[in-house]
């Protein structure tokens, strides 16, 4: 006779064994290891930056503005005399914050429009994918000047300008992998079990297309984070003295001759991230591809 | 007993997007399958044997004609009807495992570790593989998983579509050793869908002979294979290297099946029927009882 | 005369989970229009030894040993050049997915024109006429406004057609199809299969024949090679291993497919085995029906006569049978 617990037991190790597995696959590239590395640390120091900064990041010191890096101001400091380290500390939580809750929200209702249309089809799935061909003809600056102009240059503007052009991206990108998936024979052998749509979506496509959308949302993390310091940097963002890093980077840009580090240190911190982001991305696709998990 | 039953049904699917040319997949059908007996459903791929598997299951309505159950029609799915497909890597969600998979089809009160024990041992696998993930799982163990998603709803027909056409020669015998001996048990009633003639003179009772959409020959295995009446099923017969029934006169393979877009006037096999006369170009031949339960669609009689 | 004699031919597979000896010591030849059939389950590593014998085993996997005498040249000690020149002119292959080797977006005729142009240097607008003569080789009907059809639009079969028409345009000597048949219906399979039969009667083409299944391999090879766990187990005229099978690995694949009605089919026991964790001994002998304890501890020998032999512990010491 079976025992019963081992059984169960060993279902749930088994199951670890895969994100194991994936780990370990993911692990063996090591470019994108190290991307993780960055992305992790930056987000921690981001995080820390919430409730702790070694200068206040706001308060300016005429007598120590524009000093080049030292071991009182590791990255300098700026025309106001405002410790730049500080100032990006405390800006991570704009930056990286703002792409990323913004993007969250643009992918998670992006995902489900993707589902529904690729899933029903018919007027439903035309009416959605119509729709969100509009808005991705819709650059996404122009939509973040509209917000700005309505409801004033800020954190809602710009989180508004990021998440709404993400959506239509995923309603098509999910579209087309829930297209894929919904005509493999599994799928059908679960609507001959009389399941329902909704149980079909979120249990057998949702997760075997998952791993497109995390890829794609670390793609998109980039993309994000660019365009935060995009409209920052062109004043229609966060608007300073909030050290928003696009946001320092426009601020400083008349000093670029004079004292180079205090526009590039933030750009080579966006630059980094961004990079991160889309080397990271690569490195998941490989790993996370459920097709792939095959041994020979 | 009729159990299940096709009356006229038909199929076609756009493939522009006005809709006016169309792919006559299923172009006029009428079947029944009795209670407990193997319908085997032959023809060659573009025949239209798929979509109509699909229309017998509920998968696929029909774009004219009914679905009877039981003598009743039907509307969506009743959970009676399972399905076994022909592409084991495509049957089986690769995020599952084998105890999921399985116990999708029992209903919340049978859900258990012992009652998806209990199918995978009808299916002849052991407890151990409850954990198994599809990519963990060769080819024949893949349709025996699939064997018992399907046996674990409690149909009463199984459709059987090409389940071993994928596999290995080797592992084929296991698995149709295994639906003959599931039907035994529990009295199933299976359409065979299948290109194979060696496979279905092997497990079915009856065979409809399928061309371009239409059904032309219908009859007991027996009688259809070794008194086959229609140029196309004497033609299948001579093509099949298994060792089945030789059919008397030999008909050799010419030609490939007609556009279903534009299907040939009068009998769709006339473009590579050797009989072919002026008659069957203008007339489509209707099917016609040549004994009580032998019916072809041809004006030539062998 | 002997066109083709593989000697000793090992390759393995490096793979992150282990190594896999995909071909052990296999030995073949191949006559002068000669058709040589290779049966095995799928992992048997008969797709290997095709890919082996024109030098395109895919990594991981990697030839550790052998020799393979075409026209008595080691084909292993050509130089990329010259392997080049021997692929496609003097072996050509077709495969069991014909679409995937074709390329969707030039119509099918330039296509088999450019296996001219790659190896003679031929002006490409003198060939329609080579060409269309080629598609009625392999009896493709119409084939004038074949020649100019694009894969999309013809059927499974005919796209094998036009791959085998690509395979035999440059008259060569040795033919390597590997399951060219196993995706195709019953009655266009037939149909392939009298082509082959009849091309090889045409050019006196060798062909080597890759399948799993022994009653397509039966229709048209003069001998026959059985493969299991990367070994040859068993090798002999075709006639004689369809009608007594001496391997019991053979036996199973024969008897498997003697259809009777509604009877149960012999089946071999038991699923492929694990190439990276052959068993001891005999790899067959978890599955065998005559399996000794002494198959365990066995090491793999040929037992050979004048036309063949088998790998297998019964027809130890009683001479060849």
């Amino acid at each position: 006779m079976i025992r019963k617990e081992t059984l169960l037991k060993e279902m749930n190790e088994h199951r670890k064994t895969i994100r194991v597995a994936t780990w370990k696959a993911f692990k063996r590239n090591k470019i994108s290891l190290l991307s993780l590395i960055v992305i992790l640390s930056v987000s921690a120091l981001s995080t820390v930056g919430i409730v702790y900064s070694p200068y206040n990041p706001y308060q300016p010191n005429f007598s120590g503005a524009l000093m080049p890096p030292s071991l009182a101001h590791p990255l300098g400091t700026d025309w106001l005399g405002r410790d730049i380290l500080s100032r990006l500390i405390a800006g991570g939580k704009y930056t990286l914050g703002l792409a990323f809750v913004a993007i969250l929200i643009g992918a998670t209702i992006g995902t489900f429009l993707g589902l529904a249309s690729g899933y029903y089809l018919g007027l439903v799935g035309t009416i959605i994918q119509r729709v969100s061909e509009i808005f991705l003809i819709l650059p996404t600056l122009i939509i973040a000047a509209l917000f700005a102009a309505v409801l004033g240059t800020g954190l809602l503007s710009t989180l508004l300008a990021i998440a709404i052009p993400t959506i239509p991206v995923y309603a098509k990108l999910v579209h087309s992998a829930a297209l894929r998936v919904r005509n493999e024979d599994y799928v059908e052998a679960a609507r001959l079990l009389k399941k329902s749509g909704p149980y079909i979506m979120f249990n057998h496509i949702l997760p075997n297309i998952l791993h497109v959308v995390i890829v794609q949302t670390t793609y998109y993390m980039g993309t994000g984070i660019l365009t935060v310091s995009a409209l920052g940097f062109l004043g229609l963002g966060v608007p300073s003295p909030t050290p928003e890093w696009g946001t320092m980077v426009g601020d400083a840009k008349d000093y670029i001759f004079s004292y180079p580090f205090v526009v590039f240190i933030p750009g080579i911190l966006i630059a980094v991230v961004v990079v991160a982001f889309n080397i990271l991305g690569d490195g998941l696709r490989e790993a996370l591809d459920p097709k792939l998990r095959r041994l020979l | 007993m009729k159990i299940l039953e096709a009356v006229n049904v038909y199929k076609y699917f756009p493939i522009d997007i006005f809709g006016r040319k169309k792919i006559r997949a299923v172009d006029g059908i009428s079947l029944h399958v009795a209670s407990s007996e193997t319908l085997a459903i032959v023809g060659e791929s573009g025949s239209g044997k798929t979509t109509l598997g699909r229309i017998l299951s509920g998968l696929v309505k029909p774009d004219k004609g009914k679905i009877l159950y039981k003598g009743s029609s039907f509307n969506g799915f009743h959970g009676k009807v399972q399905m076994v497909f022909q592409n084991p890597d495509s049957s089986l969600d690769p995020s599952w495992q084998t105890y999921d998979i399985v116990s999708e089809a029992m209903n919340n009160r049978r859900k258990s570790l012992d009652s998806v024990a209990e199918v995978l041992e009808l299916v002849g696998l052991n407890p151990a593989y409850i954990t198994k993930y599809p990519h963990e799982l060769s080819g024949g163990e893949k349709q025996r998983v699939a064997i018992a998603r399907a046996i674990a709803a409690e149909p009463e027909i199984i459709i059987l579509d090409e389940p071993v056409s994928a596999l290995d020669a080797s592992i084929r015998a296991q698995i149709l050793n295994l639906l003959l001996d599931l039907q035994e048990k529990k009295g199933y009633t299976y359409v065979l869908i299948d290109h194979d003639l060696g496979r279905v003179w092997h497990i079915s009772d009856r065979v409809v002979v399928m061309y371009a959409g239409k059904v032309v020959e219908e009859g007991k295995t027996e009688e259809v294979f070794q008194d086959p009446k229609h140029p196309y099923t004497i033609m299948l017969l001579s093509a099949s290297t298994s060792n089945i029934p030789k059919p008397k006169i030999n008909v050799s393979i010419q030609g490939e099946l007609p556009s279903l877009i534009n299907p040939p006037s009068g009998c769709r096999f006339r473009t590579r029927c050797p009989f072919a006369q002026e008659k069957c170009k203008v007339e489509e031949p209707q099917l016609y009882n040549v004994s009580r339960e032998h019916e072809v669609a041809c004006y030539n009689q062998f | 005369m002997k066109l083709l004699e593989v000697e000793d031919l090992s390759v393995e597979y490096h793979l992150p989970q282990g190594k896999v000896k995909a071909l052990d010591n296999v030995n073949l030849t191949i006559d002068k229009g000669e058709v040589v059939g290779v049966v095995g389950e799928s992992g048997s590593g008969k797709s290997t030894l095709a890919h082996a014998v024109i030098r395109l085993v895919k990594p991981p996997g990697k030839i550790v040993e052998g020799r393979i005498l075409f026209n008595g040249k080691n084909i292993l000690e050509l130089s990329d050049e010259e392997i080049r020149k021997i692929r496609g002119k003097e072996i050509s292959m077709i495969f069991q997915d014909p679409s995937s080797y074709l390329n969707p977006v030039y119509p099918v005729g330039f296509q088999v024109a450019e296996v001219y142009e790659a190896h003679e240097n031929t002006n490409m607008r003198k060939l329609n006429g080579e060409v269309v003569s080629l598609f009625k080789k392999v009896r493709i009907t119409d084939s004038e406004v074949r020649v100019g059809s694009y894969p999309h639009e013809l059927s499974g079969g005919m796209k094998q057609r036009i791959l085998i028409a690509m395979a035999i345009a440059l008259k060569p000597k040795l033919l390597i199809a590997d399951e060219p048949t196993s995706a195709l219906d019953t009655t266009i399979q037939a149909e392939i299969l009298s082509l082959l039969n009849e091309l090889k009667e045409e050019y006196s083409l060798s062909i080597l024949f890759i399948s799993h299944d022994v009653g397509v391999v039966s229709e048209i090879a003069n001998r026959m090679i059985v493969m299991y766990a990367g070994k040859v187990v068993e090798e002999g005229p075709a006639k004689r291993i369809v009608e007594e099978p001496l391997h019991p690995y053979t036996k199973a694949l024969v008897l498997a497919t003697k259809t009777t009605r509604k009877k149960k089919l012999f089946s071999i026991p038991g699923t492929p085995p694990d190439m990276l964790n052959l068993p001891k001994g005999c790899p067959f002998h978890p599955r065998c029906p005559y399996a000794k304890d002494s198959c365990k501890e066995w090491s793999y020998r040929m037992i050979r006569n004048h036309e063949g032999g088998v790998a297998c512990a019964i027809y130890e010491n009683t001479g060849s049978s």
